[in-house]
């Protein structure tokens, strides 16, 4: 597979881990994650949900959950020593992003946002920067991810959203393993 | 790369991924020069650039600047240039950083998708949030007409919103919690005897320049303003003496030359007996009575019987100490701070006498526009947009919450208590929506049961909200605020000892999908069809607020973000006019009489505790304020719970040890949370504290969420204040409840004949 069609799975995940909409709530995009899983060994069925259902469940896990069971799906509430946003983690990743000569276009989330990391990643194979790749991967994005997915997964979510943190979190090891491949 | 065959797609996955629409393209961009990490070898927030505005921590609103580093808000500092603050900033100003990037924090616009209150949401867009909630507005309108609709509301940024309810012909539109469960009788007090509010959001109290200072319940200190007790402070300094009267041994007790720790409920005998002590004595200020005052012989009058021997079993006080401590007061006179108070919705029948009584003996001892006394704001200049929001004819209801129930509600608004009465019984007339913008509302009007069981009734329910309260959980569409660091407001007047104008202004971006009060009541009023807000964002109106005190909002920023202005608090005698309809100080209020209500305050007894029960106050921490700030990390680190402040003679009969934890059961049978004993003598026998606004019922404020226990909760039984409608909030008792057993409190300090026990609910036979 070459480093595009990685990227384009990259972009996928980040796609999934939006908040639900027209472009990934689709049967395509669900054949797509299925078949994604699939490619890294995690078996999944029936992965068609509704996109109300999804809203509900993404509004829940990662935005606010009248409960107070959730996972802020944002770097810096796991890097840095006080759990907040735009902390440490957004620090960390804005220098990776400058490194890579990028910035991001104006957005209403924190530029740590899980999606925003992830379309990085993407950046990086698409561009062919394999140092710098496995640098962000090593020092910042599997620092905090691991993290974030013991916390979704004490939280019992939606399957999906398991299903697309588990992916996302064999994909990102994967693509680290290859770099250092690539790079030793 | 040399790839290894970890991921092996099929041909239609691989066209499926390459056809799909990833949406990548607007992610990211080439990095402007601009835009680079700004001096990332300076440590903190040096280097950091720097934007003045205006805190919101509490209601204070002292001038800060924010500074800023790499697109992220570092450190708050107050603005050197502030007159009042200078750079100081007290724990929660420090810590509006943790607000701002609190990640409990409400992040977009969301809707209830279960049952109310069980709290399921899911995120919309803005444009749905509006159009649903334009669309309740007009049509519960529509079907029960304006005053079907009500507002609550608590904060500057909460006006425009008001604008909305008040143009679609309502009165329920100015309820303010904050006057109704807060400061309301004290400042009616206060404006029917001078004429103007003394004491409401901010007092005009002199203690910087006082000889002595009286407080009653007032604990400064505990209770932080930074300008206030910066003035507080420098009078101490500058020898002045100290009066605390108190049931508890607060922080500004500490610091008292004469400390009466008085029974709950008794403070206006002490008053009255003092005015009579001042008068038969002579102590009184008889040359500014004469010139600057009326009423006087009624008052003589009215307090004759009201003797310290009266009054020492009442307050339980000895009469030396009770003497010791008006003479104290008397030999400084007239550069005495006799403290008019803020919050005094504390018993209901007698709050609006206590306050009257503090405002005559203020007046009696000529403590008024001079050095230490009461002083007159400094009017500001500025400017008065036209937001054009024009008013409906005013459809007054046959009987009208606002006007019918207490005289002098409508001075402020609607009384909350009969709003959610109404909103439960449908009498006068039915309330069926709510919008509530600035204020927890659960957690600050009496009875959270009664409140809880009025929003099951309505018909819809929404609110701006920063954090997902116990309110937010309630509410149908929750639109998410701008933090104070987020956004403008408008410009900002302090007519106080340090007069200044500035401006709020945002420090940083507004997150997520947050958006400004302004922006919201704006597009909302254009959904509704409501001509109002002409100026299309906040700094067109900032700037006719300004164009009024000659500056521009460039310039003002220029200057330091602020104005100063030279204060004109004090009046020789020649010029002494205080804002009444005579000029003169009412020692009598011809209104109240007019009204059927006593014009001189007298001794209402409030029901002593039930056997077996203690009295229920609180107060605050000067880390915190209300119940908004018990999420927030570093002051959450600092003060993380409340404690129940039990006196060791109680404690000690009863075996409860301090540090042990307990559960409080009122006189209904509600009980709370568990809560920590703190032991301590600094408590009378009769009475129990806590620090309120904790112990927090809303799960998603994840540091808050049952953090001790809530008083708010304890308050099932309140009385309303029959001037002006105000809630009491220190009319309820409780035992303790440890290991499931309930254990009753003994009395060590028995109620004179004089003063009538509490009857609960349960016990009563007919009537309330």
């Amino acid at each position: 597979m070459d480093n595009r069609a990685l990227a384009k799975i990259s972009c996928l995940l980040a796609q999934g881990f939006s908040y639900p909409g027209p472009n990934n709530c689709d049967r395509t995009f669900f054949a797509t994650i299925e078949e994604v899983a699939d490619a890294v060994g995690i078996s999944c069925n029936n992965i068609y949900f509704s996109r109300e259902e999804l809203c509900q469940a993404y509004t829940k896990l990662f935005i606010n959950e009248p409960q107070g069971r959730w996972a802020p799906p944002f770097s810096s509430v796991y890097l840095g020593a006080h759990g907040l946003l735009m902390d440490k983690g957004r620090d960390q990743a804005m220098k990776f992003y400058q490194e890579a000569g990028l910035e991001p276009c104006h957005s209403p989330e924190p530029e740590d946002f899980l999606p925003t990391e992830l379309y990085f990643v993407a950046k990086l194979l698409d561009t062919g920067k394999p140092d710098l790749l496995s640098r962000f991967l090593k020092e910042h994005m599997l620092k905090w991810f691991p993290c974030f997915l013991r916390r979704l997964r004490a939280l019992k979510p939606h399957p999906y959203y398991l299903l697309l943190a588990e992916l996302t979190s064999r994909f990102l090891n994967i693509i680290y393993q290859e770099v250092i491949d690539e790079t030793t | 790369m040399r790839r290894r065959n970890f991921l092996k797609l099929s041909a239609s996955a691989c066209a499926a991924l390459a056809a799909l629409r990833l949406g990548d393209k607007d992610v990211f961009r080439p990095a402007q020069a601009k835009t680079a990490l700004a001096t990332p070898k300076l440590p903190g927030s040096l280097g950091a650039k720097e934007i003045t505005s205006v805190c919101e921590m509490c209601f204070w609103r002292c001038p800060i600047v924010g500074k800023v580093k790499n697109g992220r808000l570092v450190k708050i500092e107050g603005n050197p240039n502030s007159p009042a603050n200078g750079t100081r900033i007290c724990a929660r100003g420090n810590s509006g950083i943790q607000l701002l990037y609190d990640p409990d924090r409400i992040k977009y616009p969301l809707k209830r998708t279960g049952a109310r209150g069980e709290g399921k949401w899911a995120r919309i867009s803005w444009d749905e949030a509006l159009d649903e909630v334009a669309h309740n507005l007009k049509e519960i309108k529509k079907k029960y007409g304006p005053h079907a609709l009500a507002f609550f509301d608590h904060g500057a940024s909460a006006e425009f919103m008001r604008d909305i309810f008040k143009t679609l012909g309502t009165e329920n539109y100015t309820n303010e919690p904050a006057f109704f469960q807060c400061v309301g009788p004290a400042a009616l007090a206060y404006l029917k005897t001078y004429g103007y509010v003394t004491s409401g959001t901010r007092q005009y109290v002199d203690m910087k320049n006082a000889k002595a200072m009286l407080f009653i319940g007032t604990h400064i200190g505990e209770n932080v303003h930074v300008s206030h007790v910066k003035e507080f402070i420098e009078g101490l300094q500058n020898g002045a003496k100290l009066v605390v009267v108190d049931p508890r041994y607060s922080a500004a007790a500490a610091k008292a030359d004469v400390y009466l720790p008085i029974r709950p409920g008794t403070d206006t005998a002490l008053l009255l007996a003092w005015m009579n002590f001042i008068i038969t004595e002579g102590l009184y200020n008889k040359e500014f009575v004469e010139k600057h005052c009326t009423g006087f012989d009624e008052l003589k009058k009215a307090v004759k019987g009201y003797t310290l021997q009266w009054a020492s079993p009442i307050c339980d006080l000895p009469v030396k100490d009770m003497k010791r401590a008006i003479l104290l007061i008397a030999d400084n006179s007239p550069h005495v701070s006799i403290h008019p108070g803020r919050h005094s919705t504390w018993y209901g029948r007698g709050d609006t006498g206590r306050h009257q009584a503090l405002a005559i003996m203020a007046a009696l001892f000529g403590a008024v526009g001079v050095k230490g006394g009461l002083y007159f704001p400094t009017p500001i200049k500025k400017g008065h947009p036209d937001f054009g929001c024009a008013e409906e004819e005013p459809d007054t209801p046959a009987k009208s919450i606002s006007e019918d129930y207490y005289p002098f509600a409508s001075t402020f608004g609607s009384p909350t208590s009969k709003i959610i009465e109404a909103t439960i019984t449908g009498k006068p007339y039915p309330v069926k929506l709510w919008g509530i913008n600035g204020v927890n509302i659960i957690q600050t009007i009496s009875n959270p049961y009664h409140t809880m069981k009025a929003i099951k009734k309505l018909d819809f329910v929404f609110c701006e909200e920063i954090l997902p309260t116990e309110t937010a959980i309630w509410s149908d569409i929750v639109l998410p605020g701008a933090t104070y660091l987020e956004r403008y407001d408008a410009v900002y007047t302090f007519d106080l000892m340090t007069p200044y104008l500035t401006v709020r202004q945002p420090v940083v971006a507004p997150m997520f999908e947050v958006r400004s009060s302004f922006w919201i009541a704006r597009e909302l009023a254009k959904r509704i069809g409501l001509e109002c807000f002409n100026y299309n964002n906040e700094v067109e109106f900032i700037e006719e607020e300004l164009k009024g005190a000659g500056l521009s909002l460039k310039e003002l920023n220029k200057k330091g973000g602020i104005i100063s202005y030279k204060a004109n608090p004090y009046r020789s005698s020649k010029e002494f006019k205080v804002a009444t309809e005579d000029g003169k100080v009412q020692l009598a209020v011809e209104d109240f009489a007019d009204e059927d209500l006593d014009p001189i305050p007298k001794f209402i007894p409030t029901p002593a505790p039930p056997k077996g029960y203690v009295r229920l106050v609180y107060g605050r921490s000067p880390v915190h304020t209300f119940s908004r700030t018990m999420n927030n990390k570093w002051l959450h680190n600092e003060v993380p719970e409340n404690h129940l402040w039990l006196n060791e003679k109680v404690a000690e009969l009863t075996g409860i040890k301090d540090g042990e934890e307990v559960i409080l059961e009122n006189q209904d049978g509600y009980r709370s949370w568990p809560i920590k004993v703190k032991v301590t003598p600094g408590i009378r026998p009769d009475t129990a504290y806590m620090i309120h606004g904790f112990g927090s019922r809303s799960k998603q404020l994840s540091k808050a969420y049952k953090q001790g226990a809530s008083d708010q909760f304890m308050v099932t039984e309140y009385e309303d204040d029959p001037f002006m409608g105000a809630s009491s909030h220190r009319t309820n008792f409780i035992r303790i409840v440890r290991a499931g057993k309930v254990i009753n409190l003994p009395e060590l300090c028995p109620p004179p004949k004089d003063i009538p026990r509490f009857i609960p609910k349960k016990n009563r036979t007919g009537g309330k």
